[in-house]
């Protein structure tokens, strides 16, 4: 069951793109990022241990469970709802951002609302089956894909327009101090970890936990692959004029033997897939904890059915509620808002491992 | 005595006066007389001839012919009322002074079982199951000899009365499983059951569905493999078919080859086959996306020679490929219904000339041609006919959405289909999900 | 309840479903030329080359193609206008090959350049040229053996066929980089058209604004020894005995910026190459290597340097050297001014190893 774990981990990290993790950083490449980088490896992989340690203290619960015995219903209740609505919005800013990616260089004609609502339908129609199942689609689609972004990666990282130069060059810049932002959007890349908030209910007490200090080495892997590849490629400076970087820096690559010669729909394609497991997975998550605000009842393990009409009514109201909010957003807008949402989503997840790491100190007294 | 007598006589000559197949004995000797009622068509005179007439011309006296029938598995019968349902399942009723006694001398037909005709293999067992519960059973037995094999037997279908055996490794077998079968099976109240099939849907509870969560097999190699991994079978009177359950997605996609194969064959040809149902999934999706959205996917030179197939095509890519599809579906269909020897005189004229003129008359582009032969042929590797046929009709939707939104669509489809496989359960067990690492229960495991 | 919303989105999305274009009302635009008029109103003249798709492909019959040219104050307005002048939609994704004219490019590229980098179905990894005397005579030009229009100049420029020393190819991406990079100039190769048919073996290096020279085909194949590290060539020696020529598989090329504070400041290249001897007008075997080694590196040494001062005299720095200093530390805005003058009166010092392996066949 263990191995689920690292799937969400895996996901998140290849999720980074769509949240505008690596344009944030390459905007801020001579103040701190690399820095930042290295800073974010730290705070992230500590979050994790800890928050996974501390749930060993639960087996067989989810965050509902664990707060329904330790804390009052006064806290518990806003800090579900708060923490649920922050799982949805995750879920929909990669909707949003994807879908404009997908309109702006797969199809430009698509009604863009159509092509949303349509990822809402399939998104929460899976959002809304059982957890066990989310987690088997996030293998499958994780081991199907993952061969080909190494791939990707691995040619993008040995061709011969990779400028090792430029990343040398930006790599003095290690001496400047980051801020919070800088660690807040780089650590995103470790925030799988966090969706054990709920599936934690699957994961028994006999199941070991082996292999945390891959998180570590991963997350660093993925960063400056996140970061320096857009620099090899476009430059020094010429990285900082491209909007969704990583999807130029695709378009950069070329594949001299491959079936598809252009990276770049390989890439859209593959990140397509990994987009609506993201999406569908935190939506699931977002929805369950808001379930279980409104339930009168301990969630068992028998509740795990493989369709929930809350759980669909919740993704199915909220997304296009926001998407019509965000409608009176440009892009600039729009970006700007999502890394706001970057620095939020840092200190409430930092706040609620701390929660959580209290609560398993209180529980093994 | 005499009374009973008449009123056996007369309740079944009533309740089968109008059965011209129905016949009456009547055989006295010295100081007794042996008189006895069958339906011709479903006894086997032979049988009739052995537990019967022989017995009763050596017999020296009523008790004596009495100890041979009862030895020969005869069955005293006290109620009068039973006995039309007797005669009806292919008993003899033999009134013997005041006894009756009930002896089954039911005639078998298709005894023998068959040669493979569905999942044929290269080396392995080429014999299938027979039409007869009892050879079936017996098949299995003797291919399974564990005294763990359990048989249960069941009477399904009100007017049918097909015996149905369920059978288990009372080991290996979940009990939750278990007492999910034995449950559905007694709540079936229909009229008639004679196929695996239907028993399947039956079974299912779902007024709509896909894809299935049973496996439907003639191979009693096959069947003694997921006896062995737990799995629960049943098998019907008069079908030659056994039906698996719980049967998960891989199981449907695994050749009882891949046992007899050497490692890297049998692996080899397992990816071959996912890339067979891979394409026959997404081929006629792609190249609709293909043409219609984002020529710009594949190389130009590939695209300019597409563009120039494609260039005598009125109607738009979708048509072209439905239009194909639907006469490579209903060639399919036509060479499984016609006799044997006409059937090749379809594909020829189907797949051959039909497909030639297509595109000389400018209706389809060669492409497409191709795409729709490697379609066809991809779909026939998948082992088990039931998947192979819910994949036939998968690719529709998958075209839909093709339609509506090019790759977005085919690729977004491919994962719904991944994340709704995942979320469908056959008997409580996941149907699509990866067993890294976890004990195989069900899936072909060749360290057994 | 399921069935009436999986229909009612459906009709929602039939309705809204839009891009869906079949390929045969497509024009596939395979390459755009931009050259330079001389009137001031409309000074782009926009040149495309539209594929005209063939069922059955043959060399030199089936790379038919159309040439829409029209001027315009903007790419963008030309786009526009060549638009009302074909039948089908115009189909950008295609367009690999994409030529500035030289005059275009002897003023300026910036302008110009936007449009193809902002346009979402350019594709970056199109190739870049300049055409010499105009981008709209290239176009025209259709090679005898080509199957598929602009084929053989993409696969000359893509090296997917041909692999000669003389070709430097450069992508639209590689372009942008070294536009905007500090310490890294940009280069494209120059096509000139012959006989029906092109001769690209000449390099136009450029500043960040516009072209500033253009090399010789001699100095093309160093320019691109010292630019690419996979580069097969071959040169040859001239000694007053014998004329031999040597074929290099592989080369390594190192550099070093030395003493960058004094007032000499060097650049250091070390290449070190292997190689065997093709060509020969006399037996060699017997020869003394080592010295013909020496003669050998002692030529080549020559050719660099001269390649090297002549980019250093047009102030461009196509190799890179500024962007190792950067990389070397040298980070603030003051360093970077340091180095602007520093480079100008930089010193090259080229250091040739040669390694003979063998002589072919024959002694």
């Amino acid at each position: 069951m263990i191995r689920y774990l690292y799937y969400m981990i895996i996901m998140c990290m290849l999720i980074n793109i769509m949240l505008n993790v690596p344009t944030f950083l390459i905007e801020r490449r001579y103040d701190g990022a690399v820095m930042g980088i290295l800073a974010a490896v730290v705070s992230g992989s500590l979050c994790a241990v800890v928050f996974i340690k501390a749930l060993r203290q639960f087996p067989n619960q989810g965050l509902p469970e664990i707060f329904r015995s330790y804390l009052p219903p006064a806290i518990r209740v806003p800090l579900l709802l708060y923490l649920g609505i922050m799982w949805l919005i995750a879920g929909l800013i990669v909707l949003i951002t994807f879908s404009r990616i997908l309109q702006r260089f797969l199809d430009p004609d698509i009604d863009i609302l159509i092509l949303r609502i349509f990822l809402i339908l399939i998104c929460s129609f899976l959002a809304a089956g059982s957890s066990r199942s989310i987690l088997y689609t996030a293998e499958i689609v994780i081991l199907l894909h993952v061969p080909f972004v190494a791939l990707l990666l691995v040619k993008a990282l040995g061709h011969e327009y990779m400028d090792w130069e430029a990343v040398k060059a930006v790599g003095q810049f290690v001496r400047k101090t980051p801020d919070l932002e800088i660690i807040s959007v780089a650590s995103y890349i470790f925030t799988g970890y966090i969706n054990m908030a709920v599936f934690n209910r699957f994961f028994r007490k006999e199941d070991k936990i082996r292999g945390l200090w891959l998180i570590p080495l991963a997350g660093f892997a993925v960063l400056f692959t996140t970061f320096f590849i857009p620099i090899g490629y476009h430059g020094t400076e010429g990285v900082a004029s491209f909007i969704y970087v990583w999807v130029s820096t695709a378009d950069s690559i070329r594949m001299e033997f491959g079936f598809v010669e252009r990276v770049i729909y390989m890439f859209l394609l593959i990140y397509l897939s990994i987009s609506l497991l993201f999406i569908t997975m935190t939506w699931h998550v977002g929805a369950e904890l808001l379930k279980d605000v409104f339930s009168k009842k301990q969630w068992a393990q028998e509740d795990d059915q493989r369709f929930n009409w809350t759980r669909w009514l919740i993704c199915l109201l909220f997304s296009p509620t926001c998407i019509v909010t965000l409608r009176f957003l440009n892009e600039k807008n729009y970006l700007e808002l999502t890394d706001e949402w970057l620095i939020v989503r840092y200190i409430s997840e930092v706040a609620l491992v701390l929660i959580v790491f209290w609560l398993g100190r209180k529980a093994s007294k | 005595m005499d009374f009973n007598n008449t009123a056996v006589s007369t309740l079944l000559q009533e309740t089968f006066k109008a059965s011209n197949d129905f016949s009456t004995r009547h055989t006295v000797k010295e100081h007794w007389a042996v008189r006895y009622y069958y339906l011709t068509s479903l006894c086997d005179s032979i049988k009739l001839n052995e537990s019967i007439e022989k017995p009763l011309l050596s017999s020296q006296s009523a008790e004596d012919f009495i100890d041979t029938l009862l030895t020969l598995g005869a069955v005293k019968q006290p109620d009068v009322s039973k006995l039309p349902e007797l005669i009806i399942t292919g008993h003899v009723v033999i009134q013997l002074m005041e006894n009756v006694f009930s002896l089954d001398a039911k005639k078998s037909l298709n005894t023998q079982s068959q040669e493979v005709k569905i999942e044929h293999v290269l080396m392995g067992p080429q014999k299938a199951l027979s039409e007869d519960l009892l050879t079936n059973i017996n098949i299995i037995r003797s291919r399974y000899q564990k005294h763990e094999l359990h048989l249960e037997q069941y009477v399904l279908g009100r007017s049918s009365k097909t015996e149905t055996a369920l059978l288990f490794d009372v080991h290996l077998a979940k009990p939750h499983i278990l007492d999910r079968v034995r449950s559905k099976l007694l709540s079936i109240d229909v009229d008639i059951v004679h196929s695996t099939g239907q028993l399947e849907i039956l079974m299912n509870n779902r007024r709509i569905s896909l894809f299935p969560t049973m496996i439907t097999t003639e191979r009693p190699d096959r069947i003694v493999l997921n006896l062995s991994q737990g799995k629960v079978v049943l098998l019907l009177q008069g079908s030659p078919f056994a039906l698996v359950l719980p049967a998960v997605f891989f199981d449907f996609m695994s050749a009882m080859d891949d046992l007899n194969q050497a490692y890297w064959i049998s692996t080899g040809l397992i990816v071959i086959r996912y890339i067979a149902l891979a394409i026959a999934l997404t081929l006629p999706a792609l190249y609709i996306s293909l043409i219609s959205f984002n020529p710009e996917v594949t190389r130009i030179q590939l695209t300019m020679s597409i563009a120039g197939s494609r260039a005598a095509v009125p109607y738009p890519s979708y048509f072209e490929v439905l239009f194909m599809l639907f006469l490579i579906e209903a060639l399919v269909e036509a060479s499984l219904r016609l006799p044997k020897f006409i059937g090749s005189t379809a594909t020829t004229v189907g797949g051959l000339i039909l497909g030639q003129a297509a595109q000389q008359a400018g209706l389809v582009s060669s492409i497409m041609i191709i795409i729709t032969s490697a379609v066809a042929i991809s779909n026939f590797v998948i082992p088990i006919n039931t998947m192979s046929a819910a994949m036939r009709i998968v690719k529709y939707p998958l075209i839909l959405l093709a339609i509506l939104f090019g790759f977005i669509g085919t690729v977004a489809g491919m994962f719904f289909l991944i994340g709704y496989l995942a979320n469908m359960r056959s008997f409580d067990e996941p149907y699509l999900k990866l067993f890294l690492g976890e004990r195989r229960t069900s899936r072909p495991n060749k360290s057994r | 309840m399921n069935r009436l919303l999986l229909i009612g989105a459906m009709i929602l999305f039939i309705s809204g479903c839009s891009g869906f274009k079949d390929i045969d009302k497509r024009y596939f635009v395979v390459g755009i030329g931009v050259d330079r008029t001389e009137n001031e109103q409309k000074p782009y003249r926009v040149t495309l080359k539209l594929g005209i798709p063939s069922a059955k492909i043959q060399p030199g019959a089936t790379n038919k193609f159309e040439l829409v040219s029209e001027d315009a104050a903007s790419i963008q307005e030309a786009v526009r206008l060549i638009k009302s002048k074909v039948d089908k939609e115009l189909d950008f994704g295609h367009a690999k090959i994409i030529l500035f004219g030289k005059t275009l490019v002897s003023q300026s590229i910036r302008e110009p350049l936007d449009w193809f980098l902002r346009r979402r179905d350019i594709q970056l990894i199109g190739l870049v040229a300049v055409g010499d005397p105009s981008a709209r005579e290239i176009l025209n030009t259709s090679p005898k053996s080509e199957r598929l229009p602009a084929n053989s100049l993409i696969l000359s420029l893509a090296e997917e066929g041909t692999e000669s020393s003389y070709i430097v190819t450069e992508s639209l991406s590689d372009f942008h980089r070294r536009l905007t990079e500090k310490g890294k100039d940009p280069y494209m190769p120059v096509i000139r058209p012959r006989n029906n048919s092109y001769v690209i073996n000449q390099a136009a290096v450029l500043d960040k604004e516009r072209m500033v020279g253009i090399l010789t085909p001699d100095q093309t194949r160093v320019f691109n020894e010292l630019i690419r590290k996979h580069v097969q060539f071959e040169f040859k020696t001239v000694t007053p005995k014998l004329r031999y020529n040597i074929a290099v598989q592989n080369y390594r090329i190192k550099y070093k910026l030395l003493h960058l504070h004094s007032s000499e400041p060097t650049i250091q290249i070390t290449i070190k190459i292997k190689g065997e001897v093709e060509e020969s007008t006399a037996p060699l075997f017997q020869e003394d290597w080592n010295k013909l080694e020496e003669l050998s590196e002692e030529q080549m040494r020559e050719r660099f340097v001269k390649v090297l001062t002549y980019l250093q005299s047009k102030k461009v720095d196509p190799v890179g050297f500024g962007l190792r200093y950067r990389a070397m530390g040298y980070i603030s805005e003051e360093d970077w001014e340091a180095w602007q003058t520093l480079y100008p009166r930089a010193k090259f010092d080229v250091r040739v190893h040669i390694k003979i392996i063998d002589t072919g066949v024959i002694k």
